[in-house]
């Protein structure tokens, strides 16, 4: 199960979206984190808490994208995420 | 590919072509005060309570809390919070914390002064600032005596940009180099490379166009000061493009605003006209202030002016210096005048 950390307030700014540390946050992160509209749409579901198959399924249901394609960019996000300091 | 990574300088200018395009404020400052614990020569904003109350009354918490709402509404991202000494706000706290849960790049302009383990402690709790903009006035509590009045401000500072530095904080310095602090320029750049922060000096302290009394007159340097220092290469580097519009080179306009403590709306900190008063509206009221600037054009002297490659007349820079936006300054039109003549006398046009 994978989460994203607290603390981070989603904005859309002349068609772009980014994730922006708010408040304590900002002690450990700095900058923004720029999303695609699918990376948004995965990082509202790991605000709450999920996994590669919860978000393949989200990814499947939305896009025309094959399952393992899309469990091979999620591995991806996922590690983008982790190296952007944005996961518990 | 599902997108996400650190959003980079191609981002920020793919933003900043939008904010010019659609006319929205990306950029905000908020002058969160006139006061300030310093006491600087040449402070163009600070003022006393008496003249201050003369001017107008403060914006509450409140006021700035919904003007910052209806900001981020309409585009803002970066957002400066300067005064004064913004610090020095009553309720800067109590604003900042609120700010900070906006989703803002903040950035603070500050003297670094009251930047101390309290304060920074607080800024762990609300949110650490994007950037902080330190004011450098000197390499010695004594040159700070004799700048800012104050007995330990070169103490302060430089205990502030530790503080920053080791909570990760991006740090800039600019200094103001006056006749009262020009003795130090080497060592406050010593000081900037020991403590490994970017650092700016400017020798133009423009004249006070909002009613505090600075001494910019007598304490500035003008370029002409030194002319044996200036090569031609020097003078290339400050000849100005040619100005088709008034805003030609302002990467500010219509995309950025400036709030003033008692609450008028202006371009940028240099010109208080146009300015328009928060109605409660900020759209409203960014849309007036940007059709009258819209209306300006630049003093028609300039049209003919054979000095105007060495002339920073931005209508910001004209207002600062001779009250109006549209008018030329004496100050303005000798320097332009000297570093023309200076120019072609190098070029050995001019004997
Ligand atoms: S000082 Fe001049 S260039 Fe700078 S923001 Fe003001 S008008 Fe624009
Ligand atoms: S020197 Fe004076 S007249 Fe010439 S361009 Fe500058 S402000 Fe205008």
């Amino acid at each position: 199960m994978q989460k994203i950390k607290d603390g981070f307030m989603i904005r859309k700014i002349g068609g772009q979206i980014m994730a922006v540390p708010t408040g304590a946050r900002t002690s450990d992160i700095h900058g923004m984190i720029a999303l695609s509209e699918s990376g948004e749409l995965l990082w509202k579901a790991l605000e709450n808490g999920s996994d590669a198959q919860a978000l393949a399924d989200i990814l499947t249901d939305n896009y025309e994208v094959d399952r393992q394609t899309a469990l091979a960019d999620i591995e991806k996000f996922l590690d983008g995420l982790k190296e952007q300091g944005a996961l518990e | 590919m599902i997108g996400c990574e650190h959003f980079g300088d191609n981002y920020f200018n793919q933003l900043r072509l939008w904010a010019s395009e659609h006319e929205a404020p990306l950029t905000v400052t908020f002058e969160l005060t006139p006061f300030c614990n310093f006491n600087c020569v040449m402070c163009y904003v600070r003022l006393t309570k008496e003249q201050a109350k003369a001017q107008g009354e403060m914006l509450t918490a409140k006021e700035w809390t919904e003007i910052a709402r209806q900001a981020k509404e309409m585009g803002t991202l970066n957002l400066a919070l300067t005064g004064g000494e913004p610090l020095s706000h009553p309720d800067f706290w109590e604003i900042y914390g609120e700010l900070n849960k906006m989703g803002f790049l903040i950035s603070l302009l500050s003297n670094g002064s009251l930047i101390d383990e309290a304060a920074m402690e607080k800024f762990r709790r609300y949110g650490m600032p994007y950037l902080v903009k330190l004011t450098l006035y000197g390499a010695s509590n004594e040159t700070y005596k004799r700048v800012c009045g104050s007995d330990d401000g070169f103490t302060r500072i430089s205990k502030a940009v530790d503080l920053l530095k080791e909570a990760n904080v991006p740090v800039k310095m600019t200094a103001t180099i006056v006749r009262e602090n020009a003795d130090d320029l080497q060592e406050i750049y010593r000081f900037a490379k020991e403590k490994g922060v970017p650092m700016q000096h400017s020798i133009s302290v423009v004249k006070s166009s909002r009613g505090a009394v600075n001494t910019a007159e007598s304490s500035r340097f003008a370029f002409s000061d030194f002319p044996d220092e200036l090569s031609i290469e020097d003078l290339e580097k400050n000849k100005y493009p040619l100005l088709e519009s008034p805003f030609a080179w302002c990467a500010s306009y219509k995309t950025s605003f400036w709030m003033t403590w008692h609450g008028y709306m202006q371009m940028c900190s240099f010109m208080n006209t146009p300015s328009v008063r928060y109605s409660g509206n900020l759209v409203s009221d960014f849309r007036s202030l940007n059709s009258l600037l819209g209306k300006l054009s630049s003093p028609a002297e300039c049209e003919s002016c054979e000095d105007k490659e060495f002339c920073q007349r931005c209508p910001g820079i004209l207002c600062a210096e001779s009250g109006h936006p549209e008018r030329i300054s004496n100050s303005l039109c000798d320097t332009a005048k000297r570093l023309n003549e200076l120019y072609k006398f190098r070029k050995g046009e001019l004997i």
